[in-house]
């Protein structure tokens, strides 16, 4: 060896060392799979082969509990059992000798309630996402869509509604669209996935199915369906069922007959179904000409539809289209009578024409959504008649389930909603809704007055309503009576007119509560039946007492004072017209937008770690009473 | 999972050259017919990669797995003569692409003409015989032909050449084997099928269908007695016992089991009970109650309804 070959000599013996160094390396993950109350997945790919390990527990430095496989294997897979309900744990995973990822607290999952369990629930959903890593942005803009939006929470789960991966679904493009996109949302939310085509397309969707753990055998509730590409699983309220389009859908088919029985077989609240190819587009699809999804909207709806399934989420239209409440339209665009078609043939949205009912004594009715967007959005005629709203943006869907109301907002790229609409079923009566109150300070600590974000919503029709009590955050003032608030009822021939029927509505406060009742000329009454009852409120009659938001020193935070109620302990969730907080930049607390923040258990909001600020959400509703 | 899907086969590979043979001609005619029957519809992804693939043939004109992938999208789009042109240009460029054949028995298939798709899947088969395809795609041409035993005899080569089966693998089989009149057979396919991959709603569902069809009463009842072991309603179930109870005379037990399926309909959540499916178990369980009330027992009977 001459001194001018030593390095070159060095450096090939250093290379030959380093796989043993290097064998640590994660090249997937670690991502969880298969969300249970007691069990969860933690998945996550090595350069090489090694054994496998997670350590876990109740605390980032306190991961007292293990699991582990000896077997070197580059997929590791270790199944975590015995775990607690609805509780958060933390985690790390690694080798017997090594820990690869984790220790800290973007290191973490929380196990699913039981069935049945009525709480706030989160979902994040992408539809075709497939091109996140393309060198394009587009997947990246529709994910920083969310993040950064005002919307942001961590969601409970999150789901994709196929062609994960462009444009072959190999397992380098698998890598890069889902692993190398999302990473902080993988390790830290289970992702929940059904098979779109271009996830076929590399040995009959092997990579697909190498990266996703799904329950054959009913490991996370509903039936077993004994194979991965259909299949069901429960969350609090809420039974989801994944369907395949790109397989045998027939009437008579393993699919279908599962799909029967496990329907029959679910006492949920609601249901949501989801799979790839949609019923209902004329995006870059049109389901009227396409003789396999013309097929499919033949085979999966009746069937869903007569079990009451409440939403169907799809893919594979490269753009965002949304349908009014349906039951029992299988033809073609060209067959679809609103008249008879159509349960509700309006929007859906609180602030428009009404949240959509389900509480006639039926539990008919389903809205159908295709939120294909979330990599590409292509175009198409975008004027599908059953659709309330087609765009051809790109976005991902957020859906909110809270007991007996379920909110959806596709979410753009700027963090803008493009759509909302609501959903209620449940017996009439008492019911929740959300509504809050802040009274903020601006950057001098002025205190400021921020009006109420939803001051205006619809109830449905509730006979012999006497009193409507609306509940606020703070104690609350009201100025004047008279024109607090308005109340307008919607029947079938239009709005009805309080003040032609005598009837006259007065608004008092009583600390967090401002109570709204009717009286005519023999004193209190009850309103007259109708439909929907719609109660706007006037900001500007209306004022707090308590309250603010001040600067706590650091740049990026605000300290919540004042706070009527609980400001210690799990902390305080309000969710309404806070302050929009910038992903990047200085906060500006009068960048007054549209906001669902939590307050952590001290009062804090740090505008520099919103996961750990937005963790501890609960969300804060109002009650609507019917006293006698 | 039976791929009966060419696309799913796309990439495989086969080792014996093309053999168009004397079907060729009524080939070119079925693909003229559907073509004039081919929907307009789009289907961007399709033409996004017939595109990019175009580009690439054009860079690597003899590479035959080029020319295979966008037959494969044109046929995706219906696009019949491209397609054919792809696929006999992939078979010119690697004779030994067998997995031509096996796309053109598909059409063949598909057009209703399986004595033809039959020439090509055998000839593919002796070249190709390790993979499911082949074999899946003849069951389908042997079951269209009524040849049963001979479709049966691919489904167990299906399952055979299928390292981790699905559900349909084994419902196919047994539908063939029930066509072609071999109940007891079939049973015990779908037997097999839920040894294998567990209690399978869908296999354990038609199971039951087969031995209320064939009389065994107390298979089938055993067999629901284990579903309504597992967690989850009872109602739908209990009916359908109810209904077995019914047919092997038990009416003292039939009538019980309606009562109890009645108890636990009315013990659902609203939100489940006031769906179409729900008033139609509802009217159901009116009318086996019905039923039941004026059958009496024939029998008398150990088995209480659980």
């Amino acid at each position: 060896m001459t001194l001018r070959t030593f390095p070159a000599t060095l450096a090939f013996l250093v290379i030959a060392a380093l796989p043993s160094v290097h064998a640590q390396s994660i090249t997937r993950g670690p991502y969880l799979q298969m969300l249970s109350p007691n069990a969860i997945t933690v998945r996550w790919q090595t350069d090489v082969a090694t054994d496998s390990r997670v350590q876990y527990g109740g605390a980032p430095d306190t991961l007292a509990s293990n699991a582990g496989d000896g077997a070197s294997v580059i997929e590791h897979d270790i199944r975590l059992t015995g775990l607690t309900p609805d509780t958060t744990y933390h985690y790390s995973v690694g080798t017997s000798a090594t820990m690869l990822a984790g220790g800290d607290d973007t290191f973490r999952f929380k196990t699913a309630p039981l069935p049945g369990t009525i709480q706030p629930v989160r979902i994040w959903v992408l539809g075709d996402s497939g091109t996140g890593g393309d060198g394009t942005g587009r997947a990246e803009s529709v994910r920083d869509g969310y993040y950064n939006s005002t919307f942001y929470q961590d969601p409970d789960f999150w789901m994709m509604l196929g062609d994960n991966a462009y444009t072959n679904g190999t397992e380098a493009e698998t890598t890069r669209a889902i692993f190398q996109t999302h990473p902080m949302m993988l390790r830290k939310c289970t992702l929940w996935s059904t098979l779109g085509n271009h996830d076929t397309y590399t040995s009959r969707g092997e990579p697909y199915f190498n990266a996703f753990n799904l329950p054959e055998n009913a490991e996370c509730g509903g039936q077993a369906s004994g194979t991965e590409r259909y299949y069901s699983f429960d969350y609090a309220n809420i039974h989801f069922i994944c369907l395949d389009s790109e397989g045998n859908h027939a009437d008579g088919s393993p699919q279908l007959e599962w799909a029967k029985r496990d329907l029959e077989n679910t006492i949920q609240q609601w249901i949501i179904a989801f799979w790839h190819a949609p019923p209902y587009s004329r995006g870059s699809h049109n389901t009227d000409t396409e003789p396999g999804l013309v097929q499919q909207r033949l085979d999966f709806l009746p069937l869903l539809e007569s079990h009451g399934v409440d939403l169907v989420l799809c893919g594979h239209s490269h753009c965002y289209e949304r349908s009014m409440l349906l039951n029992g339209h299988y033809g073609l665009s060209s067959t679809f009578d609103p008249n008879t078609m159509a349960l509700d043939t309006g929007d859906g949205s609180e602030t428009g024409d009404g949240a959509y009912q389900k509480t006639e004594g039926s539990n008919n009715g389903t809205v159908y959504v295709v939120g294909g967007n979330s990599g590409k959005a292509s175009g198409g005629s975008l004027d599908h008649p059953v659709m309330i709203t087609s765009q051809n943006k790109l976005g991902s869907l957020i859906i909110d389930v809270n007991n007996s109301r379920l909110d959806v907002h596709e979410i753009g790229t700027d963090g803008v909603p493009l759509d909302n609409f609501t959903l209620l079923k449940g017996p009439l009566g008492p019911r929740l809704i959300p509504m809050g109150w802040y009274s903020v300070s601006d950057h001098a600590g002025t205190p400021r007055a921020l009006p109420i974000l939803d001051h205006t919503f619809i109830e449905p029709r509730q006979a012999g309503l006497r009193r409507v009590e609306i509940s606020f955050f703070e104690s609350v003032l009201v100025g004047n009576p008279a024109t607090a608030v308005a109340v307008t009822g919607i029947n079938a021939a239009g709005p009805v007119d309080l003040s032609s029927l005598g009837i006259t509505v007065t608004a008092s406060a009583i600390d967090d509560r401002v109570v709204v009742e009717f009286s005519n000329d023999s004193g209190p009454c009850a309103l007259p039946d109708a439909a929907k009852w719609r109660f706007t409120l006037n900001p500007a009659a209306l004022s707090g007492t308590s309250g603010a938001i001040l600067p706590n020193g650091a740049a990026n935070s605000r300290v919540i004072t004042s706070l009527a109620g609980d400001t210690t302990g799990t902390g305080r969730c309000t969710g309404i017209d806070l302050n929009r907080i910038a992903n990047s930049g200085p906060f500006n607390p009068l960048d007054a937008d549209h906001l669902r923040a939590d307050i952590t258990g001290d009062g804090v909001i740090d505008a520099t770690d919103r996961a750990a600020a937005w963790a501890n959400r609960a969300t804060r509703t109002d009650t609507l009473t019917q006293p006698d | 999972m039976i791929p009966m899907q060419t696309e799913r086969v796309a990439h495989r590979r086969g080792t014996a050259p093309h053999q168009p043979g004397r079907a060729g001609w009524r080939l070119v005619v079925f693909l003229l017919w559907a073509a004039a029957l081919a929907p307009v519809g789009a289907h961007e992804d399709n033409f996004v990669e017939i595109r990019q693939l175009t580009a690439n043939i054009a860079a690597s004109p003899d590479n035959p797995r080029l020319y295979l992938r966008r037959a494969e999208m044109q046929r995706l789009l219906r696009h019949w003569h491209a397609a054919e042109a792809d696929y006999r240009r992939a078979a010119e460029l690697d004779p030994k692409l067998a997995l031509v054949d096996l796309a053109f028995a598909t059409l063949w298939n598909d057009a209703g003409q399986p004595e033809q798709a039959l020439v090509l899947l055998d000839g593919y088969l002796s070249r190709s015989p390790a993979g499911p395809e082949g074999y899946a795609e003849r069951a389908r041409s042997n079951r269209m032909l009524k040849r049963w035993a001979a479709a049966a005899a691919d489904c167990a080569e299906v399952l055979k050449h299928t390292p981790d089966p699905d559900p349909e693998v084994f419902a196919a089989w047994a539908a063939v084997l029930i066509d072609g009149g071999e109940r007891a057979q079939a049973l015990e396919v779908l037997n097999r099928g839920i040894a294998r991959l567990g209690r399978v709603a869908s296999l354990a569902m038609k199971a039951l269908d087969l031995e209320e069809s064939m009389a065994l009463h107390d298979a089938a009842l055993q067999r629901i007695g284990a579903m309504l072991a597992a967690p989850g309603r009872k109602d739908s179930l209990l009916l359908r016992k109810a209904g077995i109870l019914l047919a092997a005379g038990r009416g003292d037990e039939a009538r019980a089991c309606v009562v109890l399926a009645r108890q636990q309909f009315n013990a659902v959540p609203e939100a489940r009970r006031l769906t179409a499916a729900g008033r139609q178990l509802a009217a159901k369980i009116d009318r086996l109650e019905t039923q039941t009330a004026k059958t009496t027992s024939t029998q008398n009977t150990n088995h209480p309804p659980q």
